[in-house]
């Protein structure tokens, strides 16, 4: 018998009797102000946080934060002056200092940030291929919690792949002391928008 | 195998080290206390997470089935293993068929349990561990010592002995940050020339078919991302119903893991990236079994979170290795004897049954209780860790007459009058080798209080 | 209301005061309360070695014992957590029933049968509680620092509270498990005296004289190790404390 059908009639034999399946309301948070935990949450956990009035601001904040002249691989597609998001394949990305994505819903209570690869243009390797990451998110898109994110994202259409991000790529596998830097992303800074 | 009880013993020989390694886990007790302290809703969470699972399990059939058709529908390839052997061929036919010999792996206990890495070694694969803390033991060839800090027994010195000799820092370079940029410089450049990625699943979706994985670093998708070929080995407990559920679960597994709010990448992977493919691997391995044993199908529950081998205030000072098993701690004690009664039979028994491990657990396993059970089919096994049976039973007699049992109580105290201080000469060497005995009285309760109702008449 | 009074095997033998503490305290509360002399053992030791098919004697004779009584009181919640949960393997008669929902800890009594809030007790020293696991997470004495957002009572404390003069002294780890376990003592001493050696360092470091429980087998196993270590240190049952009267 193929192991299949092997593990599915042990299952049927042994499995208990049925189990109801819980209701599991959307629990909200607390907080009253959604974006003021959401930018605490994230700075605890090591990423930056910039805020801004417009839109048209996001390339001059991002010179600022990474002056010197290197390669930034932008997935936002009005961008002026810096490299858009070409080629699917990976290893063309190695060598990326910044990377530039957006974040389609951010979540206050853990800092996470929702992105598809749709908003990644299909280069799923980007965000953790950078040695720093810049996501865009506009304050709209904050939600409360991991309910009310998953509420808001339903269930996959188009995208093969997403990602919750919630900071730079980290470890504590020495001595449990925090090192940020580990595989991904050395860095985030996040940009809220409006 | 050595028992449990004289692993302990050597690892407290050095009683500096065993404090560091308890200190430890202790912190990280501590910050789990922390963030689940921010979740007002937190038991009812549990609550949920709990029945979401029992769920899960009266139906897995059913589950797996619609995983499997989702996944499929999504442009992925099941491949079902009823135990080690079959899921290490299976990885094995599809290293071959791309003809890779280099496989970047992030962490999965599902390998571990399987001894995937030797076997692929063994076909000349060559696998490495890109997690820092897996990276690390697999240099040193050991297993890993906690299911979510896998070197969490080793010193920073030691650490960066070994990377002088593996990666060639300098020599006695021991700062973690340095250390860790070295890991990822030698680990970047095995994301690109690997040919296939595997990695283990936190979560499979049924109504979605997407498989979830959970990591820190980044490490689990720079290897999917970069790789043509991508491999998910998932044990079929792994299943929850709905992506909504996955609210639940990822509000409880890294707050209750390492005191995070959420683990820093939480990847869910539908279908195969353009021109790649993805493999789900469904492994059973001793799982139905354990559905099959209702008062320790529960165990199945368990979402690997390793919050049990914090809070054990015997894992924290005996250490991973010491279980001698896969996965540690209390989780590992009432996994592991229904794998091998003989083999882990002594485990239920390296604990006090505080139940500390019940009470931190994110989806309700009544572990301590378990552990309890377990005892019990091990004596009813005959195996000597639960005592001689025939004395035990002579022994339930005697504590079940009165005569018997005053007698035998009035003896043992006496003798202890008789000879204060030289209880090493009576039979009760364990107890007293870094203990005293309590002091005998002259007289017993039983003897004060038939006075009291004399003299009362 | 008929109190039946239930001794701890080794209590009865090795702490006999802290029985007549026990047994004191009730009958100055007003409880009718006798000890019934054929008593022997709740089984636990046996059980929680494996071998709960031969105490099974030990539970039936408990219950025999036992079943007339309104309320069955034993100063240990270790004993009290192994009747009323793994009677649970026993033929669930109207006599088993009764025993198990009546069995209670000491402590669970006063506050919830009694319901007392004051008592005529000084002590005036610095105590560290400990928290005996059973009593804590099994009987939920009080609530354990792995749960969330139940209210924080804790029995012993509230208890000790009403004593006058005694100072609590905060512990860096309020409710870590001292590493008696029965069995677990003889099994896994090196781990077991470790356990105990981090526990007295915790309170004595806090300045306790006197560490208290409500279960005598962990203080029985720290006090093995205070006296061997010489670490000037006590440990007292806090049936002691609430039946003292010391000046």
């Amino acid at each position: 018998m193929p192991s299949k059908e092997t593990i599915l009639t042990k299952i049927k034999s042994n499995r208990p009797n049925l189990w109801p399946l819980p209701d599991v309301p959307i629990f909200e948070t607390l907080a009253t102000d959604k974006k003021k935990l959401f930018i605490q949450i994230l700075e605890r956990g090591g990423s930056k946080v910039h805020c801004i009035d417009d839109s048209t601001q996001i390339h001059q904040v991002i010179t600022t934060h990474f002056p010197e002249d290197k390669r930034m691989v932008s997935a936002l597609p009005f961008l002026e002056g810096i490299e858009r998001i070409s080629t699917l394949h990976p290893d063309f990305y190695e060598g990326t200092e910044v990377a530039i994505i957006e974040g389609l819903i951010g979540v206050a209570e853990n800092g996470a940030l929702w992105v598809t690869e749709n908003e990644l243009g299909y280069v799923r390797v980007l965000p953790f291929i950078a040695q720093h990451l810049v996501m865009v998110i506009s304050e709209k898109n904050i939600v409360g919690t991991m309910h009310e994110a998953y509420k808001k994202l339903g269930l996959p259409t188009t995208a093969g792949f997403g990602v919750f991000i919630a900071g730079p790529s980290k470890t504590a596998d020495i001595e449990q002391s925090l090192v940020i830097g580990a595989q991904g992303a050395r860095s985030l800074l996040v940009i809220l928008t409006p | 195998m050595m028992p449990h009880a004289q692993k302990a013993a050597i690892f407290n020989k050095d009683e500096a080290r065993t404090d560091w390694h308890d200190a430890s886990l202790w912190m990280v007790r501590k910050k789990r206390d922390f963030a689940v302290s921010e979740i007002p809703e937190w038991e009812f969470i549990r609550e949920f997470a709990s029945d979401i699972k029992m769920h899960t399990l009266s139906k897995l059939d059913d589950y797996l089935e619609a995983f499997e058709k989702a996944a499929i529908q999504n442009g992925a390839i099941v491949h079902w293993a009823a135990d080690a052997k079959e899921h290490n061929d299976i990885v094995l036919s599809i290293l071959n068929k791309h003809q890779a010999k280099k496989m970047v792996k992030s962490k999965s206990m599902l390998t571990e349990e399987c001894h995937l890495n030797e076997f692929l070694e063994l076909h000349e694969i060559e696998v490495i561990d890109s997690d820092l803390g897996e990276r690390i033991i697999q240099m040193l060839n050991e297993p890993p010592s906690h299911i979510v800090l896998p070197a969490i027994h080793l010193k920073k010195e030691e650490i960066g002995e070994l990377f002088h000799r593996e990666l060639h820092t300098e020599k006695g370079a021991t700062d973690p940050q340095y250390l860790t940029e070295a890991a990822r410089h030698h680990l970047r450049e095995k994301f690109h020339t690997a040919q296939v990625a595997l990695t283990g699943v936190n979560f499979g979706i049924a109504e979605t078919g997407e498989v979830v994985v959970c990591t820190n670093e980044g490490n689990a998708d720079m290897g999917v991302h970069l790789t043509p070929v991508q491999i998910h080995s998932m044990g079929i407990e792994k299943l929850i119903p709905r992506r909504s559920d996955l609210a639940v679960f990822t509000r409880l597994l890294a707050r209750s893991a390492t005191g995070q709010p959420v683990t820093v990448f939480t990847s869910h992977h539908r279908n195969p990236k353009p021109a790649g493919e993805m493999h789900i691997i469904l492994v059973d391995n001793g799982r139905t079994e354990q559905l099959g044993k209702p008062d320790f199908r529960s165990s199945l529950k368990c979402i690997r979170c390793g919050a049990c081998m914090n809070t054990c205030p015997i894992y924290r000072r005996s250490g991973g290795h010491s279980y001698e098993t896969t996965i540690p701690g209390p989780i590992g004690s009432i996994l592991t004897p229904g794998i091998d009664l003989k083999k882990h039979g002594q485990l239920p028994f390296a604990s006090t049954l505080c139940g500390s491990c019940t009470d931190v657990c994110p989806v309700k396993i009544d572990i301590h209780t378990q552990l309890y059970k377990w005892r019990q089919i091990v004596s009813e096994a005959g195996l000597p860790e639960a005592g001689n049976k025939t004395m035990m039973s002579i022994m339930g007699n005697g504590l079940a007459s009165p005569s018997f049992f005053h007698r035998l109580g009035n003896i043992g105290r006496k003798l202890l009058r008789l000879f204060p201080g030289k209880e090493r000469f009576l039979s009760f060497t364990v107890w007293t080798k870094d203990r005293d005995l309590p002091k005998a009285p002259v007289e017993s309760f039983r003897e004060w209080y038939a006075k009291q109702a004399k003299d009362a008449q | 209301m008929k109190v039946g009074l239930f001794i701890p095997c080794y209590m009865d033998q090795f702490y006999p005061q802290a029985a007549i503490a026990t047994y004191r305290l009730l009958l100055k509360l007003g409880c009718d309360v006798e000890y019934p002399e054929g008593q022997t053992c709740c089984g636990q030791p046996l059980a929680n070695a494996g071998n709960e098919a031969a105490s099974r004697g030990s539970y039936l004779h408990f219950v025999t014992m036992f079943e007339k009584y309104d309320y069955i009181v034993a100063p240990s919640g270790s004993c009290v957590y192994h009747v009323r949960h793994h009677f649970d393997t026993l033929d669930q008669t109207d006599a088993v029933k009764k025993v198990r929902a009546k069995t209670l800890d000491l402590t669970e009594f006063l506050l919830d049968v009694l319901q007392i809030s004051s008592l005529p007790a000084k002590y005036p020293h610095k105590v560290g509680l400990h928290q005996s696991c059973h009593g804590l997470r099994g009987l939920h004495l009080a609530t354990s620092s792995e749960l969330v957002n139940k209210p924080a009572a804790s029995k012993l404390h509230e208890l000790l509270s009403m004593v006058e003069g005694l100072t609590l002294v905060e512990l860096d780890r309020k409710d870590e498990c001292c590493g008696f376990g029965g069995t677990f003592s003889v099994k896994e001493p090196d781990i077991s005296v470790k356990m105990g050696k981090d526990r007295i360092r915790d309170h004595f470091s806090k300045g306790a004289e006197v560490i208290t429980a409500g279960d005598m087998s962990c203080l029985m196993h720290l006090e093995g190790i205070i006296s061997r270590q010489k670490i000037p240190i006590k440990v007292i049952h806090i049936a002691e404390i609430l039946n003292s009267d010391e000046i």
